[in-house]
């Protein structure tokens, strides 16, 4: 598998993001319900929740059921409340409704009995684009698809609850007819591109490509063509560049790059001086930049340098070690003195035989002096042969004395 | 003031009951341990469940009480449970602070692997203490016991004894599982101790005892993991250098890129082509972390895929420490149950 084929998959799961979030961003920006996303997010994950909680699987058809069925309560809600935004605010609804939902999600996940089912929930809800899958394209390119359809056929309808709804009033249509068929769908698509990308993700692909093109753009199509061709592109250019980073990030980072470039544009095309503004926020954007690269070097500690310690082992290093506490210390002092072969080695380990207390090390020095013909070796090794309490010890200094009983 | 006498009578097994060891570990390995070591003299809970990651929990009052009440709190340490500060902290039982009798910290004495040169966040979750995973290993299992042992010992001098034993008793079975009864006469606890924390018994096995290695009397966990000694596996989160370690594994990739942060694509094409390379024979992921990505890596290496318990009673095949050992040890081999 080709690294293009990895990008693949993902990039197409941010084209059916782009298309659908890039539409329903324009109106959830004039409709001024900016965290509207989030709440329907966290409202459909209470419902699977809610689910786990009856006992139903995560991965189940009736926790996909209520996951949708909440998400629509909650598209009732939102549409039900416009109507009295003048004693409370739908940002202040969507805020509690968020709050609200994500507090009895993990008040149910603590009810029932497996808490393993919270990660799963969790894990189920909220995919990332690293592991966006084709099957898993498809089925939000289709839900998403139907949605964006629905929209298009009506979008005289929909523009007007958003931006006009008297004009809606007056066409003789319900106003929360219409908000409750906006929110379902939103609903919907947001559902099915969560477990695609993440939350964070359809946050920036539903709210930034849209803030960025209204500054420039006028009229609905111009807008939404716009909105559009900056999410593709920014799509691309951030996973690209996020091939050896999380994607996700990468690309909710490269959207504010490209918003506080448009903002600075725009404030530059406002100006009246617009040579004078423009070299008046380049220097502020070069001097962030500057600060931003210049600190980090700055406060950065020296690296400490690893000095590789001389490897020259001495022996008497080496016998001061072998009489560690530590057996396994002397194990290593011990098999560096017996693969030495030098008068100064033979000698520590003559020292070390009547000292050492563990069967197996007195094995290997007995067997390792034996074999450089120091006869107290071979008094070690018949002491072993006779005494040692671990069998094995036993059995190698008979046979290292006595290497091949069938030649007797 | 008969009837005191009496409800007094009544009362006094109870009262006995209650002088029992009230013992608070954070992980369930931790609890079975002290339980295994405390017998019935001890009552012990489990902070953490055990598909729960130990990095993350959220003390609840529930948490703060019982570690208020225990005479013994015995957490792994090493960074791996970054919350029990505060939990401690807000006990207000000095005992069982770091430094109090009741105090265990069951990795003292564990010489820690991946130990990291330089301190950053950047590596993501980081112990610079080395990895905290030592459960993995039976043979630091071992001094785990013993550290239980030796707290416990400190709580309840009369019985410091028995408790030492059941410690002891506990390393001889799991000596037995994992080298097979016949390693263990043939050589004793304290050779293959050595040799198996110095990383030497594979090739010790190689010497010859009447006329066939030593290989051939090696029983338990290693004679059953021995065919895929020196293959390569792939693993989720760098949560198994230990278990790898002992039983001669090497870690071809882990899925993860950095321990806790989400991989990128090309590292994920990487793992993919090292792991093709290397043939490994599974992927190996722990139940509490998303299996998908895991998954999809299996499938495209052909690989099998093996969701598992990290902790003691983390699956239903896996209720205690040898059974978790004995289902990790399948999830390698590929064996039924």
């Amino acid at each position: 598998m080709t690294d293009v084929a990895w990008i693949a998959a993902p990039l197409a799961g941010c084209f059916v993001a782009v298309g659908i979030l890039g539409h329903l961003g324009l109106h959830v920006l004039r409709r001024q319900v900016i965290f509207v996303d989030l709440a329907l997010a966290q409202i459909a994950a209470l419902g699977a929740t809610y689910a786990f909680y009856l006992g139903f699987p995560p991965e189940s058809l009736a926790a996909s059921g209520f996951s949708l069925l909440f998400c629509f309560g909650g598209a009732a809600l939102f549409a039900a409340t416009r109507a009295h935004e003048s004693r409370l605010p739908q940002e202040a609804v969507i805020g509690i409704c968020y709050v609200v939902a994500a507090a009895v999600a993990v008040l149910l996940v603590d009810l029932a009995r497996d808490p393993h089912g919270a990660e799963r929930i969790r894990f189920l809800l909220v995919g990332s684009i690293v592991w966006a899958k084709w099957t898993e394209v498809a089925v939000a390119a289709a839900v998403c698809g139907a949605v964006g359809a629905f929209h298009f056929v009506f979008r005289e309808r929909f523009e007007q609850a958003t931006a006009d709804p008297e004009a809606l009033r007056a066409a003789g249509a319900s106003l929360l007819l219409w908000d409750l068929l906006f929110y379902a769908g939103f609903g919907l698509a947001i559902t099915a591109i969560v477990r695609l990308i993440g939350v964070l993700l359809v946050f920036s692909y539903l709210i930034i490509p849209a803030a960025a093109a209204s500054l420039f753009a006028a009229g609905p199509r111009a807008r939404l063509l716009a909105t559009w061709s900056i999410g593709a592109v920014v799509s691309v250019v951030g996973l690209l560049l996020g091939y050896e980073r999380p994607p996700g990030p990468v690309i909710v980072a490269c959207f504010g790059v490209v918003l506080a470039v448009a903002l600075m544009a725009r404030a530059v095309l406002d100006a009246e001086h617009r040579g004078r503004r423009a070299a008046r926020i380049g220097g502020g954007a070069a001097a962030l930049v500057a600060a931003a690269v210049a600190l980090p070097m700055l406060s950065k500690p020296s690296a400490d340098e690893h000095h590789d310690h001389d490897h020259h082992e001495h022996v008497e290093e080496d016998e001061a070690a072998a009489t560690s506490a530590d057996p396994l210390a002397r194990q290593d002092a011990i098999d560096r003195l017996t693969a030495e072969r030098s008068h100064a080695s033979t000698a520590a380990l003559l020292r070390l035989l009547p000292r050492e207390t563990d069967e197996e090390l007195r094995l290997r020095i007995a067997v390792a002096l034996h074999h450089r013909a120091a006869p107290e070796g071979r008094a070690a090794l018949v002491d072993l042969a006779a005494e040692a309490e671990v069998p094995f010890v036993r059995l190698s200094a008979r046979s290292e004395l006595d290497p091949d009983p069938a030649v007797e | 003031m008969k009837a005191a006498l009496i409800v007094l009578l009544t009362l006094l097994p109870a009262l006995v009951h209650a002088a029992e060891v009230r013992v608070v570990t954070t992980t369930t390995d931790l609890a079975w341990a002290a339980r295994e070591v405390g017998g019935d003299r001890v009552s012990v809970r489990s902070l953490c469940s055990p598909t729960e990651d130990p990095h993350y929990v959220t003390p609840t009052p529930s948490l703060v009480a019982a570690v208020g009440d225990a005479d013994l709190f015995v957490e792994i340490g090493l960074g791996l449970e970054i919350w029990t500060g505060r939990l401690l902290d807000g006990a207000g039982n000095p005992d069982v602070r770091p430094g109090g009798p009741g105090y265990v910290r069951a990795s003292d004495g564990i010489a820690t692997k991946e130990r990291p040169s330089t301190l950053s966040r950047a590596g993501g979750d980081l112990h610079p203490e080395g990895n905290p995973h030592v459960w993995l290993d039976p043979v630091l299992m071992k001094i785990v016991a013993t550290n239980v042992a030796e707290g416990l010992a400190r709580v309840d001098p009369p019985h410091a004894d028995a408790y030492r034993q059941r410690a002891k008793a506990l390393g001889d079975r799991i000596d037995a599982a994992l080298y097979g009864e016949e390693l263990v006469a043939l050589l004793g606890s304290a050779l293959l101790d050595r040799l198996a924390r110095g990383g030497t018994l594979d090739a010790y096995l190689d010497k010859e005892l009447g006329g066939a290695p030593l290989r051939a009397r090696l029983g338990g966990w290693l004679a059953r993991l021995a065919p895929l000694r020196g293959r390569s596996v792939v693993y989720h989160h760098q949560s198994w250098v230990y278990f790898a370690d002992r039983f001669g594994l090497s870690i071809a990739a882990y899925v993860e890129s950095k321990p806790g942060v989400q991989p990128s694509a090309g590292h994920v094409a990487r793992v993919v082509e090292i792991a093709g390379t290397a043939k490994v024979p599974v992927v190996v992921v722990s139940n509490y972390y998303d299996a998908r990505l895991a998954r999809s890596i299996a499938e495209d290496v052909g690989s099998r895929l093996a969701v598992v318990p990290l902790m003691t009673g983390g699956s239903e095949g896996a209720g205690d420490w040898f059974a978790l050992m004995d289902s990790l040890v399948r999830a390698h081999t590929g064996d039924a149950p």
